[in-house]
């Protein structure tokens, strides 16, 4: 399932998925495959994307039914 | 902590272990081999023990250089020259050489492991020595004034017959290369467990993971390659390439893998990997490969020739696969 949220906030940012990976310190692959649903990442990672993007955990990774 | 402490360790273990390689290839090298005696017997001019044989064997095939020397044991120096010939188990020639108490003439010459036999001569006038240079051609050097033996009593000589390695430039150099690359990959492996950053921490999560996936793979094809290649040997198939190589290709086929699925799943360049510089690396090692397989073909080493070949297929494959990727990669729209 693709992360649209996550890519939402990113674009509101005005950032490339290169940058948020660089912040990140992962491959654009990896922003890239967590955005199309392809990868699940860690917790970690989850908490570094959402410090970075300034959002919270469940307003980027939480599916709401 | 304790992993940084069991990885030095281990670092230091890996330089012990490639110096102590380094040091007994060096000492096996230095081995010499050495007859001594107090044989040489002349009484009235006439020598005792002419013909006396010892062996000797040579523990590791390598180019030698073999001398003969005499001392007087009674302090006087008699004029005469002794002769070796060396022979090998089967009686074959191999080499002769003379010697006395000043001057010694060194034979070059090269051999493999085994049992030699040599014989020893005492060339106590013009005559003989001559004939001895004639039957085995030599280098003696004549114009000594040999003695008159005729009115001698006895005279002892201890003599000395060594063979030792040929000192090799090349070797030698490639010794001292090998142990300042051993210690200086041994440092760096130190410096880069010490620095807190594994080998693990250039690659994110994703990576790791998908790397894992991609080490899977290359196992298993090993693995089904392995059977394959003891089936073919267990039907009695003769194929025109040696069981090293064999196995070697399959390493191959399995790093072809590996470097497949890595390349697929985004995990084949590190985070602080520039691809740019890898594929620079790898035309420039295909180059060299391909220059270096006409110059086998020129030869006429076909084994190395086919090792090469190997290398040739995996970076033309691996370029191709990465210029694949590059391809899909720009297509995909953020």
């Amino acid at each position: 399932m693709k992360n649209l949220k996550l890519k939402a906030a990113r674009a509101a940012m005005d950032m490339s998925q290169d940058d948020l990976a660089k912040l990140c310190g992962v491959s654009r692959q990896t922003i890239n495959a967590i955005e199309k649903g392809d990868y699940n990442p860690t917790i970690n990672l989850c908490k570094a994307i959402c410090k970075t993007l300034g959002k919270t955990l469940d307003e980027l990774f939480w599916d709401e039914e | 902590m304790e992993k940084k402490i069991i990885k030095i360790i281990a670092a230091i273990g890996l330089i012990i272990i490639a110096l102590g390689t380094l040091v007994s290839y060096s000492v096996s090298l230095d081995k010499n081999y050495t007859q001594i005696g107090t044989d040489m017997l002349i009484e009235d001019g006439e020598p005792l023990t002419q013909g006396m044989k010892f062996e000797f064997t040579i523990d590791s095939e390598n180019d030698y250089i073999g001398h003969i020397k005499w001392r007087s044991k009674s302090g006087r120096a008699p004029e005469f020259l002794t002769g070796a010939v060396m022979t090998d188990a089967d009686g074959n020639f191999i080499m002769a050489c003379t010697g006395d108490e000043v001057a010694i003439d060194t034979e070059e010459l090269h051999l493999k492991k085994g049992t030699y036999e040599v014989a020893l001569y005492t060339l106590t006038s013009e005559e003989a020595a001559n004939e001895f240079r004639t039957n085995y051609k030599t280098g003696i050097t004549l114009g000594k004034e040999f003695e008159n033996y005729s009115d001698n009593t006895e005279c002892q000589m201890e003599y000395f017959f060594k063979i030792s390695p040929a000192v090799n430039v090349v070797g030698l150099i490639k010794i001292i290369l090998s142990m300042i690359m051993s210690i200086a990959g041994g440092l760096l492996l130190s410096a880069s467990f010490t620095s807190g950053k594994s080998s693990s921490q250039v690659y994110d999560e994703r990576q790791v993971a998908n790397r894992g996936i991609a080490y899977k793979y290359s196992f298993y094809t090993l693995l089904v390659y392995c059977i394959c290649a003891a089936t073919v040997d267990l039907l009695g198939v003769k194929l025109p390439i040696s069981i090293g190589l064999i196995m070697f290709f399959g390493v191959m086929v399995a790093l072809g893998v590996f470097v497949t699925v890595a390349l697929w799943k985004d995990c084949y360049f590190a985070l602080n990997d520039k691809r740019r510089n890898v594929v620079i690396f790898l035309s420039i090692s295909l180059v060299i490969f391909i220059a270096s397989l006409i110059n086998n073909l020129k030869y006429g080493f076909v084994e190395f020739a086919a090792v090469n070949v190997s290398f040739i297929v995996l970076f033309i494959f691996t370029l191709a696969v990465i210029g694949i990727k590059s391809v899909i990669d720009s297509k995909e729209a953020e």
